[in-house]
């Protein structure tokens, strides 16, 4: 039961809503005015109801109250009567006519004054307590009649018929004080009726006020109510859709559209929110074009692009480093340990790592996976971005494609060294063939003397003469021959050319860098230990080179065959005592046997080898007064050393 | 000096293998000179004999293929090489103009031997050639004008009635100037007079009219 009220109740309060107050027909302040003047004028109304009843209970009250005095002013006038007719006797017993002319006036003035006021008093009364026809009547009898008595009865008097006045006092003045009392007894008897009607209609307003003054209070109550909640509503289920309308907003989805009803600040708002968004879509559209061309741009140029946070992890590459690297952002297929070459990682990453720690730029060449599995030169390059504070933000980069430079490089040193090895190898083998032809000569003509002696020997007869002298000249061309040997052995040891103040490490660098991309290319790391304070030398620059480079080289190709160890060759220069410095050559390669031995001319190791490498060394190293020699290392290779006197020594 | 008894020229500026070659060579009965250069060669008297020369690629004043060409004109004795460090070039122009052997040294003797075995064998034969043609364009020499005329008629086979209409006189001229080539010539038969015509590089007339 109470729930259907409250289901009727709110179907009111829905129709109250939709027709007679629609909302949003007006602005919420005017509405909220409209409603609180409205709650205010049912409160009055209420008010004035409860007044109005309150004024009938008066009205009641009062009503009493004249009816009371009306029996109160005539029982006045008839008290007046009474005491005027008993002054009267009185005088009239004492027969003095003087006395009675002199107090007659007086009781007359007091008599008629009580009646005037009786009368003034009944006419204040209330019309409807007035009904009563006889009263004023009867008072106006009253009072003429008084008048024209006593001059009656002074005339008597003042005529001495003391007896005449006393019957006429008996006789006509009696009459008027029954009427006096018929009146007061009507009066009384009206009064006592008109009091029950009154207290019946008091008792009868009292209950009625008991039951108007809540049922308004109720009914003002809920008209309050209703009109809260429908303002309310209107209010807040604009409100929603808005809330609704910027959550989707804030979501992304500019489409959203706010449904809007009325012309009050709400629908405005709702407008504005509507205008909002699509200024939004229209400016997210023209951002999504201009990113679009934008990514367009960075999609198409011709370097990989990429960023970074600021701890260096990776958010973006472009499509044209996604397509050539076959990778992609999204399921996690990008880290630089599966793009960058595993050689190239740790030198990679330790850039990375020291770019971000100093939060500079950093600059890297690295081999970089291709979709097709094989490994292109990269130069890697990255710079940070601050904000305000100075803090990185964001890291963006571009990776270029260097592997043609970097094959052009390549082939470029693979050339200068292979100029120096054919250089080395031309030299050796002009020096070679003119030796062969050197003691060629001796030896063919050896060779011919011998068959001519064998031939003069078997003649028959035996030519011994000439057979002596072919022996004899093949002893002189044997001796001829070794004579040759000497003499190359000699060149290689003659004093070297010209002498210059030499740097040593300059003279080492030089060596490495012709040498970079052929270690490099076989795979082998060449690490330096260079003493910078090392003083001057002096010496041949050429077979200087000449010696560092071959000393290098024949550690670079007694490692040819090394497979389960990184290739390392360790250069160092050191002071050797006071007056020299020492060069150290260091592989890790196979070493050598017997070590003396490789000094020995034409004595190899190496399958294509001359064998005459260690021999020249030690002869230019000789020449300039140092040593060379041959130590064992304590793991695998062999270390080659030289020595040079530094210039301080006063070598010249 | 008998003049068919051979001769072998070494030239090469290495004395040690010239005296070894001449020792080799002459231990094989063979008559050997020496000489240490290319000029040395060239300005000496030769004999008159089939002769060999064994000569060496690398010479300080003409180089051996140099040489070689020069000789080729003057009717040289033919080359046998040999070389300290002979390239493979080298060595087929040699063969190209006319050597008989390219040995790199150290050659072995018996590859030498033959080789100037051979050389003088061809020697002996061109010089054969060279003295009989020599003999035929001194008696060719002598043939008068009219003769030189007739000659290639005779080894074409003309009749002498055709030569002498074609050369415009009497066939007993014809006759006459015939027996006059036969007998100047030393040719016993016609064909013998083809053989020395041929050999003298003469050509053979083909007549004015058939």
């Amino acid at each position: 039961m109470q729930r259907h009220t409250a289901t009727e109740f709110g179907r009111l309060v829905k129709r109250v809503e939709e027709k007679t107050l629609h909302p949003a027909r007006l602005n919420i302040g005017s509405r909220l005015i409209l409603c609180f003047v409205f709650i205010i004028l049912v409160m009055l109304a209420a008010d004035a109801v409860v007044l109005w009843q309150f004024q009938v209970v008066r009205a009641q009250a009062e009503r009493l109250n004249g009816i009371d005095q009306k029996l109160v002013t005539l029982l006045r006038v008839h008290a007046s009567l009474l005491e005027f007719y008993a002054g009267l006797e009185a005088i009239a017993q004492t027969q003095d006519a003087g006395l009675l002319v002199k107090e007659a006036g007086a009781l007359r003035t007091v008599a008629l004054n009580d009646i005037q006021h009786a009368v003034s008093s009944f006419s204040l009364l209330p019309s409807d307590l007035q009904r009563d026809p006889n009263f004023l009547p009867t008072i106006h009898v009253i009072q003429s009649s008084l008048t024209s008595q006593l001059e009656t009865i002074i005339k008597l008097a003042t005529s001495g018929d003391w007896r005449a006045v006393q019957l006429r006092l008996s006789n006509q003045v009696r009459p008027l004080e029954s009427m006096t009392s018929a009146l007061v007894e009507k009066v009384d008897h009206d009064a006592a009726e008109q009091r029950t009607e009154t207290v019946l209609n008091a008792g009868r307003v009292q209950r009625l006020v008991f039951m108007i003054v809540p049922t308004t209070a109720v009914f003002a109550l809920l008209i309050a109510a209703t009109l809260g909640l429908a303002i309310t509503r209107s209010i807040t289920q604009p409100l929603a859709r808005l809330l609704e309308g910027s959550k989707a907003l804030a979501r992304g989805e500019f489409q959203h559209h706010v449904a809007i009803q009325g012309q009050d600040e709400l629908a405005h708002l709702g407008q504005v929110f509507n205008d909002t968004a699509r200024r939004l879509r229209d400016l997210y559209a023209v951002l999504q074009s201009s990113e679009d061309r934008l990514r367009l741009v960075i999609d198409t140029i011709p370097a990989h692009v990429w960023s970074a946070g600021p701890d260096g992890t990776v958010d973006f590459i472009n499509r044209r480093w996604l397509e050539s690297t076959g990778l992609s952002l999204e399921n996690g297929g990008w880290n630089w340990s599966s793009a960058v070459h595993p050689e190239d990682l740790t030198r990679f990453v330790n850039s990375l790592h020291l770019a971000l720690a100093a939060g500079g730029p950093m600059e890297c060449e690295a081999r970089l996976r291709q979709a097709d599995g094989k490994y292109r030169w990269f130069l890697i390059r990255n710079v940070p971005l601050h904000d305000e504070l100075g803090n990185i933000v964001k890291r963006y980069g571009t990776s270029v494609d260097i592997e043609d430079r970097k094959q052009a490089e390549d082939a470029l040193r693979q050339a200068q060294a292979d100029l120096a090895h054919v250089n080395r190898v031309n030299t050796m083998g002009e020096l070679t063939a003119s030796l062969a032809h050197e003691v060629n000569q001796p030896l063919s003509a050896i060779a011919a003397n011998g068959h001519a002696c064998l031939r003069w020997l078997s003649a028959d007869p035996p030519n011994l003469a000439k057979a002596r002298e072919a022996a004899e000249r093949i002893i002189r061309d044997g001796q001829d021959a070794g004579e040759i040997v000497r003499r190359v052995r000699a060149l290689f040891r003659r004093a070297p050319g010209e002498k210059d103040v030499l740097d040593l490490n300059e003279v080492i660098g030089e060596v490495l860098r012709l040498l970079g991309g052929d270690a490099g290319k076989r795979g082998i790391e060449v690490e330096t230990d260079l003493d910078k304070k090392l003083p001057a030398v002096v010496a041949d620059r050429v077979q200087l080179q000449q010696v560092v480079l071959n000393l290098v080289l024949n550690g670079i190709e007694a490692m040819d065959q090394v497979a389960d160890r990184q290739k390392t060759i360790l250069i160092r220069s050191a002071w050797d005592g006071p007056n020299a410095a020492v060069v150290e050559v260091q592989d890790n390669g196979a070493g050598f046997e017997n070590p003396e031995r490789a000094f020995e001319a034409f004595f190899t190791t190496k399958q294509n080898g001359m064998g005459m490498g260690l021999a020249i060394c030690r002869s230019i190293i000789e020449a300039h007064h140092g040593r060379l020699w041959v130590a064992s290392n304590k793991g695998p290779g062999a270390t080659v050393c030289f020595t040079i006197p530094l210039k301080t020594s006063g070598t010249q | 000096m008998n003049s068919d008894e051979p001769i072998v020229f070494v030239v090469d500026d290495d004395y040690r293998v010239r005296e070894a070659l001449s020792s080799l060579i002459a231990s094989v009965g063979l008559r050997v000179v020496a000489f240490g250069s290319a000029v040395e060669f060239l300005e000496s008297e030769k004999p008159d004999s089939p002769a060999c020369l064994v000569l060496d690629l690398q010479l300080p004043d003409v180089n051996g293929l140099e040489l070689q060409q020069a000789l080729a004109a003057l009717d040289g004795p033919p080359i046998v090489f040999i070389t300290g460090h002979g390239d493979i070039p080298s060595s087929v122009r040699a063969i190209k103009a006319g050597a008989i052997e390219f040995l790199p040294k150290p050659f072995s003797e018996q590859e030498l031997l033959r080789a100037i075995d051979a050389a003088i064998v061809l020697d002996r034969e061109a010089r054969r050639n060279r003295s009989e043609l020599a003999e035929l364009q001194k008696r060719y020499s002598f043939l008068t004008p009219r003769e030189r005329e007739v000659l290639p008629y005779v080894v074409a086979g003309f009749a002498n009635k055709q030569t002498a209409a074609d050369l415009g006189t009497s066939e007993i001229t014809i006759g006459v100037h015939r027996g006059q080539i036969m007998h100047k010539m030393g040719a016993r038969s016609l064909a013998e007079l083809v053989r020395m015509s041929d050999k003298l590089g003469l050509a053979r007339a083909t007549g004015r009219s058939k």
